[in-house]
């Protein structure tokens, strides 16, 4: 749908349509605690751009371009000379060492599964979350991550395996009866 | 990607942990994005500016290419006319000084007149018979001339009062003009005698 030329109440329903995958690739790109301001900040954004929106372009792809980029320069100014995440090659072993985490510091911490997300390249999360919570096509994740859909399906793949190999070493609590 | 249990299961813990809120929230999210944006300046329509503009310059167009006036607030045609008909009344009078003032002093004339003397050449071959006063000049001073045989009427204006004068259709008559200093000079007779006007000159 286009977003130019909208009314208010045009670009309100449209927004909320795409909102909850908006929320779910911020949550992945600056953790669950900050998606919801990363969201706000898109919405924001994408408002005083919508001139720039372009008649019968995929909407839901501009809104993730304007919160990936906002999400880098958030990640960029907490953390301006690390290596962002989603800069390593998907072809590359992951270098999990190269990962201080610093930037994916808002993730919860408590949480065994979102600790593990930690370790993980942005790119790799999002591929992930958007596909299994998300329910999207690795096409879509493709055109919302601007990567080529092969890639968005690898960077999911390579996602799960080390998510399940971080989960299945990680210590189990003994439970005593 | 192949769903073994352990995926099913882990898909299902992300799904648990990264669960999005309601649409409605959205929604929420939209009205105040667009309820914090600064409203935008209308845009100022700009043609105001452009008719103010094209009026200016109509104006000073205007201004510029108002037509001059006589001295007596005759048009070209208007002065042309009277003259044509002041030289018709004087080869009526046969172009003596029965049409004219006697004892006609050019520069003088002139000075009390123009604030400017005239004089034309001892030498120059042009005969100042008078100042024709018969009739109506529209404010020149219409001097009745002879040279070479040839009558004229050479018709002296301010150069700032000069109308552009031009003579009526089938008046048979010719039409020359030079300006002196402050002064026009325009020669009204069978040819358009630049002879003559060149014989005249500001001391």
């Amino acid at each position: 749908m286009s977003l130019t030329g909208l009314s208010a109440d045009e670009f309100t329903a449209a927004f909320a349509r795409h909102g909850r995958t908006l929320w779910v690739l911020a949550a992945a790109w600056v953790g669950r605690e900050n998606a919801m301001d990363l969201v706000q900040e898109t919405a924001a954004l994408a408002w005083q751009r919508r001139d720039r929106f372009a008649p019968g372009s995929d909407a839901r792809a501009w809104l993730s371009q304007i919160a990936r980029h906002l999400g880098a320069n958030e990640r960029r100014r907490k953390r301006p000379l690390s290596v962002a995440p989603d800069e390593l090659q998907p072809s590359a072993p992951l270098p999990a060492a190269h990962f201080d985490g610093s930037d994916l510091a808002s993730l919860d911490c408590g949480d065994e599964i979102t600790a593990a997300l930690r370790e993980l390249p942005a790119t790799q999360r999002a591929s992930l979350l958007l596909h299994v919570v998300s329910g999207h096509t690795f096409a879509e994740i493709g055109a919302m991550l601007e990567i080529p859909e092969n890639t968005a399906a690898s960077h999911a793949r390579r996602a799960r395996l080390a998510l399940a190999e971080t989960l299945s070493s990680a210590p189990t609590d003994v439970r005593t009866p | 990607m192949t769903e073994e249990p352990r995926d099913l299961h882990l898909d299902e813990r992300l799904r648990a942990a990264f669960a999005p809120p309601r649409e409605a929230a959205f929604r929420d999210v939209a009205a105040r994005a667009i309820g914090a944006a600064r409203p935008r300046p209308e845009p100022r329509p700009f043609w105001p500016w452009l008719l103010a503009i094209a009026a200016a310059l109509l104006v000073v167009a205007m201004l510029l290419e108002r037509p001059r006036r006589g001295p007596q607030g005759h048009d070209g045609a208007a002065l042309g006319q009277l003259w044509a008909t002041a030289y018709a009344d004087a080869q009526q009078h046969g172009f003596t000084h029965n049409c004219c003032e006697p004892g006609f002093d050019l520069p003088s004339r002139c000075r009390e007149r123009f604030a400017t003397a005239l004089e034309v050449a001892a030498s120059s071959g042009v005969d100042v018979i008078g100042c024709y006063c018969s009739g109506p000049d529209g404010g020149a001073m219409i001097l009745l001339t002879e040279r070479a045989g040839t009558t004229s009427c050479i018709c002296v204006l301010p150069r700032a009062q000069d109308p552009g004068v031009v003579l009526p259709a089938g008046s048979g008559l010719q039409l020359a003009r030079r300006e002196v200093g402050p002064l026009v000079l325009y020669s009204l007779g069978p040819t358009a005698d630049e002879v003559a006007l060149r014989q005249f000159a500001v001391p």
